[in-house]
């Protein structure tokens, strides 16, 4: 099973849910830093709901405290909290909440009563952090009420569609975030951000790699060592159609023109910085000079 | 909060908690065209600043339709509210600086160096990020910090940054900024979110690593030359200011010159003739003899500051075309 479970099936009526990667990190930061002895964390979940679809945006903490069968919320911090943050994304609505843990329980539905006074339909985000032998996993739930003729039994969650989506911003920022654990192997890491010549430097390695790795392939299939594969047979040969075909001429006039143009770039570039180092000196011996 | 900073003024490294890096990448990001700031919490250990948590500051345009006065107010009150929240659920709420958006570097200048002395004289150890999001989507994540250097911090407590001043400390380079490393740090648990992550959203390393191979790098340095082009004009016009007053400078001197000379022939007649001589005037009653007040030279250190980096990001950045081009004759050659 991965983070969601894809494989469930849900109502095409249903609500659905994408939440962005930056909530479930703050999630995890807040269950790394929960009280002692207490269990789960709470908190609220802020963003918009558009045509049944609730976009999770950002979330804050908020305390609690769990004896029993009792739940309290700090009513106050949540009121505080939300104002604060809505002075910073004035679009941002409460959308839901979210708690850590394995599954819905008792209390969960008390919670969900709380969030129900402010959204009409609050979403409630289980994350799973799967400690012990069980993997990570992240659902969503909506409360359904269960009626019997008129009468309203109780209420029941209902899972809906999760998606963990990636907005461009997300995607850069989770990229570098996997390139510096990946740097570090699977230690909890600490990397040196990238500078920008050695990026170039593995990005490059890397393309040779992998097209070390096409002209491998392709040999072994036409020594016959290997299966064609018609999708990959396509695939190159749309990648090879994609290169231009340009006279060796035209490519050399091109090449020549840019590298000129940056070299004349990169020689203003030092001479301006020449100016100011000799500006700088100037002035030092014509103060020392008057002096 | 900075009794741990008494014994190391310094920081060497800033590491970033992933919570941070991404929160400061979407706030920045969803809030383009316009420029945020926001402030940094975490934990100054040794010579490690570590950065474990951060809020968004209000935007500021937002603030200036209700009146002038009170954003300021507004700030500090959000400020402290956010913290005093934080803290009750065991977020680190010291402050350890604060970040910003900018495009290509242009970020040195006079409310930024403002804020950042201030942060950096209440609180040694405050750091600004910087996150530029222009480059982030050429050459990835493109997220610096930056202290102010000791001898500008002197200086500029001094109020007075005149030319002698400066030439005193251009020694060390008339450097503003201090650049500082900068590392990425996860927990246990959010090593794992982002494994699951990988295979949930099908995130490839690669994908955005090819990005950069990007050919089309001429709109980058367009930018970046006009940028360095208006940075020139701005240094003209300050050397002119200087030039305009030393030129009145010289042209008082010559006039209290002359004016004394007056003085000093009158002087000697009224002795040759054996009159009594005239009281001593006070000179720093005449008009002639108002000291001229020099012009601060803040301005022109912090453009050419400005220009340096340009200088260096063009440069950088050409490396990196070249890097490309050449890659790319090599290929088309096969």
């Amino acid at each position: 099973m991965v983070l969601t479970d894809k494989t469930t099936l849900h109502d095409v009526g249903q609500p659905q849910c994408h939440v962005r990667p930056v909530v479930l990190f703050s999630i995890i930061d807040h269950y790394s830093r929960r009280e002692d002895g207490q269990d789960r964390v709470i908190g609220t979940l802020l963003g918009t709901e558009a045509d049944g679809v609730v976009q999770v945006c950002s979330c804050f903490p908020v305390p609690h405290t769990e004896m029993d069968d009792q739940v309290a919320v700090s009513t106050d911090f949540h009121a505080t909290m939300l104002q604060l943050h809505q002075r910073v994304h004035p679009k941002h609505k409460v959308v839901g909440w979210y708690s850590t843990g394995e599954e819905v329980n008792g209390s969960s539905m008390l919670f969900h009563e709380f969030y129900g006074q402010d959204v009409e339909r609050p979403v409630h985000l289980l994350l799973d952090l799967g400690l012990g032998e069980r993997r990570m996993s992240c659902k969503a739930y909506t409360s359904v009420g269960l009626e019997l003729g008129h009468t309203l039994l109780g209420t029941v969650f209902e899972e809906i569609k999760l998606t963990v989506v990636n907005g461009e911003a997300d995607q850069l920022g989770l990229d570098t975030l996997l390139k510096a654990s990946a740097d570090a192997g699977s230690t909890p890491s600490s990397v040196n951000a990238l500078n920008d010549v050695d990026t170039m430097e593995v990005t490059i390695k890397k393309l040779l790699r992998t097209l070390e790795g096409v002209m491998e392939h392709v040999e072994k299939v036409t020594q016959g060592k290997a299966e064609a594969d018609p999708k990959v047979v396509r695939l190159l040969q749309d990648l090879v159609a994609s290169a231009p075909r340009l006279p060796a001429a035209a490519f050399d006039k091109m090449f020549n023109a840019q590298v000129q143009d940056i070299l004349a770039v990169v020689y203003l570039a030092n001479l301006t910085r020449t100016q100011l180092a000799l500006a700088e000196k100037l002035q030092a011996v014509a103060l020392s000079g008057a002096l | 909060m900075t009794s741990s900073s008494a014994s190391s003024p310094t920081t060497d490294v800033v590491e970033l908690d992933s919570l941070v890096v991404l929160k400061i990448i979407q706030h920045c990001q969803e809030a383009l065209p316009a420029f945020v700031t926001g402030q940094l919490l975490g934990l100054d250990i040794g010579r490690t600043l570590e950065v474990t948590n951060c809020f968004p500051f209000p935007r500021k345009d937002e603030g200036e339709q209700r009146g002038d006065d009170e954003p300021d107010d507004d700030g500090a009150e959000y400020q402290m509210e956010m913290m005093r929240c934080l803290r009750e659920v065991n977020v680190d709420n010291n402050t350890v600086g604060w970040y910003q958006s900018t495009y290509f570097s242009s970020f040195i200048d006079e409310s930024c160096i403002e804020t950042q002395f201030n942060y950096q004289e209440n609180i040694k150890n405050c750091v600004v990020l910087i996150y530029d999001p222009s480059r982030t989507r050429a050459a990835g994540l493109a997220l610096r910090a930056f202290r102010l250097t000791e001898m500008f911090m002197s200086l500029y407590k001094d109020g007075k940054i005149s030319f002698e001043s400066l030439s005193g400390a251009s020694r060390s380079n008339g450097e503003v900024f201090h650049e500082l490393p900068i590392k990425v740090r996860n927990s246990h648990l959010s090593s794992a979110l982002l494994l699951e992550l990988q295979g949930e959203c099908g995130i490839n390393a690669n994908a955005s690593d090819f990005d950069r191979l990007e050919l089309h790098t001429n709109p980058f340095l367009e930018k970046q030359m006009q940028l360095l082009i208006e940075s020139i004009d701005d240094l003209q016009v300050e050397s002119q200011k200087l030039q305009h007053y030393e030129r009145y400078a010289q042209r008082q001197k010559a006039a209290q010159q002359q004016y004394l000379q007056k003085k000093k022939m009158e002087a000697q007649a009224r002795a040759q003739k054996g009159e009594e001589p005239l009281p001593e005037e006070d000179l720093s009653q005449n008009n002639l003899f108002k000291p001229l007040a020099p012009p601060s030279r803040l301005e022109s250190l912090l453009i050419s500051n400005q220009m340096q980096a340009y200088c260096k990001q063009i440069t950088q950045f050409s490396g990196q075309s070249f890097a490309k081009l050449f890659l790319m004759q090599s290929l088309n050659q096969k």
